[in-house]
């Protein structure tokens, strides 16, 4: 973990020679200002980075008061008088070293320093471009909270705060990456938080030595405790109230600066079927959704090669007219239905990569070439048979039901097709054993990633499928220690 | 965080369950052709019993011998011993996994897919078995949980879509060639398994009451064994005696609304049960081998216990017929009485008085 930079370089006292390793270690890069400003006799020196801090800060908290008042007197040190008589209400920190003060630079906090001083100040000026609070674009609800996080750390844990308004939400800050010096915010409840589980992950994190933390993602194999699966143990989340909601459950949370993305360790597999208007609907609704979300995953998963296995070698399975409708129009196509089938899903994994990575202005283009030259004119140009477009389409819109399940599920749906069109049934329902087993090998500091389902955990039962009553159902009760095994 | 391979007794329950699902599964061989469908319920009266004394027999021993499996106890007798037990289980769980997946090949061949690949689809099923075994007895038997609940489902959907097919006159006669067949029958179906044999070696692994847990499953599998029989003989009547998987048969015929066939549904709970059986029985196979040498790697051993499953498959796949079954089935018998009653019950007697003469 990185880094507070060691204090290697001391201030000397010698202003030309600081200034000069100070600016040396910044290459002399053009965002880097430097004033020169006269305070009484003496002559001090501010430094910060173009666009990273609050010009009115700045202006009006530093710079006006050190050119109006003269403070020093030699009862006391300068720096010393500079922070308890003129700057009261801002955030000031010394600095001893080079490093120090030009990570403190890097941070966005003006840095001052007086002429033959042997240290720098540091005000807390920060002002870049934030953005604000935004509906979160991954998990959209209906009824629950429109915030989500943003890309800034702080104003996340403003959001958090905002929700879990009490002082038992602690929050840890850390710096990775060796270049890149991303705050990353480690949160819990400290009255519900495994002891051992957070030990574990501080662990995991000093660990990384990255050159840079860009996302949350970054973080995610290092916080993998799994050997090599499909699923893993962490969880990612852009949704204030479902963070807050983890962590009463005794979950760690973990925000990365520059990330609206923040992870949740560990992470169960029932959680990717729950959403945030679970709690907010009636119970029996909450459950209903659930089920349909389930059977979504299932579908998108295993449906494809299962239409390949049942075609190739299990017709009869199949009512007998929609036997012969199937028949009749994978006939007229010329490619064996594997081939089609695959093809046909590495289309529709190329429209959604299009649809993510294109500029808004072009969608309305892609989704008509999309939907029209490739799925109507494919048809009618007898290249793909039209229940194949339906099974295709049926996988699309479940799939995006359990977006957060994407990654695994768009290799395994190819992994269904292939296996479906060499072996069947039968390989399908080994490739569904298989599956089975990999979701339960995984097993995040302690806690199965199937649980509570098996290992059967029954108290957890009351927010697993079903969702009880908020008049029986509390945080408290399925603390997520209590799936420990 | 230190890793934890322990297994819940329920879970092991399952497990043990899967595995003898899939021996009820091909349960119908020419020893018990002269049984009528009628006596086959009967039949589980003795079987209750016979699995309750090896159930005790095996809460018996390990009690005795401190918890600790049959091979460690073995192993504290001499060296020697743990390990020539050791190798007898070993070749006693690859062997009986062979068998297992002969049976199943002879299924897919006969009554499945006639003219599918068969090696490349045994090959595949040890494969994936492998791997699960791989992921370690937690992960295999959680899994075997999950499993299960898909396979009680799906058997009480198939006993109620083929309900109204159900006659009582097929129930009839009863004990038409006396007790006798119906006790040897009983014996067959104890015997065609290894769940016992299992618990002997996975016993250390097992967190809670294993000997609550093996009288429920008895119980469990009495029960389970008696229905299926009883909806069995009920629907299929002396057609079904006949058949060389009556359960398939049974399968074939039920249907529910306008879905014709639901025998697919069998094969998938039987792929699925043979899967964790095999991955289980390689896993116990490593077990043994950690066991009896202490130097044996998981890796090396389940990957050869695969291999030697494979070739015992190679060797057995032509001959699974009726008659060579019937031979097999007497060997299976000594192997079994081996595994689960003369080897436990002489290594807890010889340890126990090998720890009096110490005392003394």
């Amino acid at each position: 973990m990185k880094e507070i930079p060691e204090a290697s370089s001391p201030f000397t006292g010698n202003t030309a020679k600081d200034l000069k390793a100070l600016t040396e270690l910044f290459n002399r890069s053009s965002d880097l200002v430097i004033r020169e400003i006269l305070f009484g006799q003496r002559r001090i020196f501010v430094f910060l980075l173009d666009g990273m801090c609050d010009e009115i800060k700045i202006t009006e908290g530093i710079i006006k008061p050190l050119t109006e008042k003269h403070p020093h007197s030699e009862e006391m040190p300068f720096n010393e008088a500079i922070k308890k008589r003129l700057f009261k209400g801002t955030i000031v920190r010394s600095t001893a070293s080079i490093e120090d003060a030009a990570y403190n630079i890097i941070l966005g906090n003006l840095v001052i320093l007086a002429e033959n001083e042997k240290e720098a100040l540091a005000f807390s000026v920060q002002g870049f471009a934030r953005k604000p609070p935004d509906e979160p674009s991954s998990e959209q609800n209906e009824r629950g909270s429109r915030e989500g996080f943003t890309d800034n750390f702080k104003d996340n844990i403003t959001l958090l705060r905002r929700r879990l308004r009490t002082p038992k939400l602690t929050i840890r800050q850390e710096t990775l990456g060796k270049a890149s010096n991303t705050p990353t915010v480690i949160c819990y409840m400290s009255d519900r938080v495994s002891r051992d589980t957070l030990d574990e992950i501080l662990r995991r994190l000093k660990k990384i030595d990255l050159d840079a933390v860009l996302g949350s993602g970054y973080l995610r194999p290092f916080l993998d405790m799994s050997r090599p699966s499909f699923f893993t143990d962490t969880g990612i989340t852009e949704r204030p109230d479902t963070f807050a909601s983890m962590l009463l459950e005794g979950r760690v949370g973990i925000i990365v600066d520059g990330t609206p993305f923040a992870l949740i360790v560990p992470y169960l597999f029932t959680d990717y079927f729950h959403a945030v208007d679970d709690y907010l609907a009636s119970p029996y609704y909450a459950l209903f959704m659930r089920i349909l979300r389930a059977v979504c995953f299932i579908i998108a998963a295993i449906l494809p090669g299962a239409f390949v296995a049942i075609s190739l070698f299990h017709p009869e399975i199949m009512p007998a007219d929609i036997m012969y409708g199937i028949s009749a129009a994978s006939s007229k196509t010329p490619f064996p239905i594997m081939i089609e089938a695959l093809t046909i899903h590495f289309i529709y994994e190329i429209v959604r990569e299009a649809g993510l990575r294109m500029p808004r202005s072009v969608g309305h283009a892609v989704s008509i070439v999309g939907a029209l030259v490739i799925g109507d004119a494919a048809v009618t140009a007898g290249l793909i048979a039209a229940p194949m477009l339906i099974v295709v389409a049926l996988t699309a819109i479940s799939s995006s039901v359990t977006v957060r399940l994407h990654e695994p599920v768009a290799i395994l749906r190819f992994g269904f097709i292939i296996i479906g069109g060499f072996t069947g049934l039968y390989g399908i329902m080994l490739g569904i054993g298989i599956m089975i087993v990999d979701i339960c090998s995984v097993s995040p500091y302690g806690i199965p990633l199937s649980a509570p389902v098996s290992p059967f955990v029954k108290k957890a039962q009351a927010d697993t499928l079903i969702r009880r009553s908020w008049t029986r159902l509390d945080y408290g009760k399925k603390l997520i220690q209590r799936m420990k095994f | 965080m230190t890793k934890k391979e322990k297994i819940g007794t329920y879970q092991m329950f399952c497990v043990m369950l899967l595995c003898r699902m899939t021996a009820l599964f091909t349960f119908m061989l020419p020893t018990t052709a002269f049984l009528q469908s009628g006596d086959r319920i009967l039949s589980v009266i003795p079987l209750f019993f016979i699995e309750l004394f090896y159930a005790f027999l095996t809460v018996f021993t390990l009690k005795s011998n401190g918890g600790q499996s049959v091979i460690t106890a073995a192993k504290e007798i001499s060296g020697l011993s743990g390990r020539l037990t050791a190798v007898y289980y070993i070749l006693f769980f690859i062997w009986f996994a062979g068998i297992s997946v002969s049976r199943f090949e002879l299924f897919i061949s006969t009554a499945v897919f006639p003219n599918s690949e068969l090696y490349l689809m045994t090959v595949i099923l040890i494969a994936a078995s492998l791997y699960a075994a791989l992921k370690g007895p937690e992960a295999t038997s959680r899994g075997a949980v999950i499993i299960t609940a898909v396979l009680l489902a799906s058997i009480l959907f198939i006993i109620l879509t083929v309900a109204g097919e159900f006659r009582f006159y097929n129930l009839k006669p009863l004990l038409l060639n006396g007790v006798m067949p119906v006790a040897g029958f009983a014996f067959y179906v104890s015997s065609r398994t290894v769940e016992f044999a299992a618990l002997q070696i996975n016993a250390p692994l097992i967190e809670g009451n294993i000997r609550k847990m093996a009288v429920i499953w008895t119980l469990s599998v009495s029960i389970i064994s008696a229905v299926i029989f009883l909806v069995l003989a009920g629907v299929t009547g002396e057609y079904g005696d006949d058949q060389i998987f009556p359960l398939y048969t049974l399968t074939v015929i039920a249907r529910f609304g306008i879905f014709e066939r639901l025998d697919d549904i069998l094969t998938g709970l039987w792929v699925l049960c043979s899967f964790i059986q095999l991955a289980f029985l390689i896993l116990t196979a490593s077990l043994c081998a950690s066991q009896g040498f202490n130097k044996a790697k998981k890796l090396p051993v389940c990957i050869l216990s695969s291999l030697g499953v494979f070739i015992v498959y190679l060797f057995t796949s032509k001959t699974v017929t009726q008659y060579s079954e019937m031979i097999s089935s007497r060997l299976q018998d000594l192997a079994y009485i081996t595994a689960v009653l003369l080897i436990p019950l002489s290594v807890t007697e010889i340890l126990r008085l090998k720890r009096r003469k110490r005392k003394l």
